[in-house]
């Protein structure tokens, strides 16, 4: 597979900590890529290697398959951190001076702005903008000349509801419509989950792991709640017609992690057993129980 | 580098910070001209002797007279430090734009604002100082001189507070340093000088605040002259490359 992205044993050291610890990390043409970790795993630390903002220790990069790295860079468009943006000044000619180094004229400009959902306040000076509103201003920043990838840190952080709907849709528009590939570090694992194809977990340094999207899902999807009046009883009988390895028991609820397929089967032998079921539902909530487990805490 | 030098000039032609900057440097330099006429006026009523006032007269001394030593360490600090603290320096870089060609892209810009600032004060100096008392012929000897070393000054003094205030990115460490450094440095240089106690040498004429101020000086000889304008290059090339140095490895 070509990779636009690939790291290999990436490593960034700082005086006093080990930021980045041997990442070895693969972006494919497509993709949208949730880099997912708790507060100083290394996410923003590898965004900004890859950028060329901080140099690695050692360890090696190629972008788009060269590592010819700052004319891979040229494709490449960023929000790291807090948006970039010149205060001082409104949306149109923030956009205006990114588009002599990035690319981009009128047109484009005022296109991108319609996007995010800008032109209405794009006279308006950026220090008067709220935090979503910058944050937006930066993602379109980020989008001028066309770029074939997007690295974007926390692109949803300050958002409100409806902004981080725009956000997602944007996101997932410019994927489909356009072919553009993403690298987003988000904390909200819910919304990453909504858009993300591939994900990168990382822990103090270290890339855990890389799991496709669909492989994660039916991971974490081999989970079913069953509500029971009788949940001491209920096992006793999925036990007897060898339908429970694993599972949990909480309070009124037996939690499979197996067998989740034979939900009819299940149903059907609990109720002939006598056991009342109120409830049988797959859980959502095991992502982020999958990822707790990656990093170990 | 075209692309950055445009994005710059863009960047700097819109910045209030500029012009406010410029403004003030002119109204500094218009209040000397206004206080010379007055103590001019109050010696000769007096019935003492007054100074031989004229457009050279102002031109010669414009830009100590417009504080543009002063007011551009506070501009360059502004004007350099504002993409670091903002972020945009970020976006700049991760664009795959070489950390030289922004940091010369920067300089360039900078410095003919800087030039440009000087030569209008000095024409400002010259026409309002020839409005006011006309012109003396006697004053212009050297005249070509002196502006050229105080302008040499002026770049000796931007390359420093530039490569200050691209190691600090901070406008105000930068502005404190940028006004203090030279400072100490000149004190320091006094300090010596009187341990020294030298009439053929001193140490402050080797600082660009000494070489500036010995252009003026009427008893400045041609090597002294040469000498310190050799020094004023040096001066600027080496705290140009210094900062070169700092910029192409620092890390955002």
């Amino acid at each position: 597979m070509e990779y636009i992205v690939e790291t290999k044993d990436l490593t960034k050291k700082f005086p006093n900590k080990l930021a980045v610890d041997h990442v070895s990390m693969h972006i494919a043409r497509g993709d949208i890529y949730g880099f997912i970790g708790k507060n100083g795993a290394g996410k923003t630390t590898t965004m900004k290697l890859l950028l060329g903002l901080l140099r690695p220790t050692s360890g090696e990069m190629s972008l788009f398959g060269s590592t010819k790295l700052d004319e891979g860079r040229i494709k490449i468009g960023s929000l790291i951190e807090e948006p970039g943006l010149y205060k001082n000044s409104d949306a149109i000619e923030n956009m205006k001076r990114f588009a002599i180094l990035n690319g981009g004229d009128v047109n484009e400009i005022n296109e991108i702005l319609d996007l995010v959902g800008l032109s209405g306040a794009s006279r308006r000076k950026v220090r008067e903008y709220s935090l979503g509103m910058k944050q937006r201003l930066g993602i379109a920043i980020s989008l001028l000349g066309h770029p074939d990838l997007l690295i974007l840190d926390e692109p949803i952080n300050g958002l409100d509801p409806a902004g981080i709907k725009e956000i997602r849709d944007t996101i997932l528009k410019l994927n489909k419509e356009k072919g553009v590939s993403f690298l987003i570090s988000s904390h909200i694992l819910d919304e990453l989950a909504k858009i993300t194809t591939r994900y990168g977990i990382i822990n103090d340094g270290r890339l855990v792991e890389e799991i496709e999207a669909d492989v994660l899902n039916e991971r974490c999807q081999t989970n079913l709640k069953i509500s029971v009046d009788n949940v001491n009883k209920a096992e006793s009988i999925l036990k007897e017609n060898n339908l429970l390895n694993r599972y949990e028991i909480n309070d009124h609820e037996l939690v499979m992690f197996d067998h989740y397929e034979e939900a009819a089967k299940i149903n059907e032998l609990l109720v002939k057993g006598g056991v009342k079921v109120n409830g049988l539902s797959h859980s959502d909530m095991a992502f982020e129980d999958y990822f707790i487990e990656r990093i170990g805490r | 580098m075209g692309k950055l030098l445009r994005f710059e000039l863009r960047k700097i032609l819109r910045s209030k910070a500029f012009y406010v900057c410029v403004a003030i440097s002119i109204g500094f330099l218009i209040l000397t001209l206004v206080t010379a006429k007055v103590a001019n006026d109050a010696l000769e009523a007096i019935g003492q002797p007054t100074l031989t006032l004229s457009g050279v007269f102002f031109a010669k001394s414009a830009i100590s007279n417009a504080s543009i030593g002063m007011i551009s360490a506070i501009f360059i600090a502004i004007y350099v430090c504002e993409d670091f603290t903002s972020g945009t320096m970020k976006t700049i870089i991760a664009k795959g734009n070489d950390r030289t060609k922004v940091y010369f892209s920067k300089y360039i810009i900078s410095v003919s604002a800087v030039i440009i600032w000087s030569i209008l004060s000095v024409l400002v100096a010259f026409l309002i100082g020839t409005a006011m008392y006309g012109n003396n012929e006697a004053l212009k000897d050297n005249v070509a001189v002196i502006i050229i070393g105080q302008l040499l000054g002026v770049l000796a003094y931007h390359s420093l507070y530039f490569m200050i205030s691209y190691s600090f990115t901070k406008v105000g460490a930068s502005i404190a340093l940028n006004l203090l450094g030279p400072l100490g440095v000149n004190l320091l240089l006094n300090f010596g000088d009187t341990l020294i106690k030298s009439d053929s040498f001193k140490l402050t004429d080797y600082w660009i605040d000494g070489i500036v101020g010995n252009f003026t000086a009427s008893t400045t000889n041609n090597k002294l002259i040469i000498s310190g304008m050799i020094l004023l290059v040096v001066y600027c090339a080496a705290t140009a490359i210094g900062g070169w140095l700092i910029a192409r490895r620092k890390e955002i």
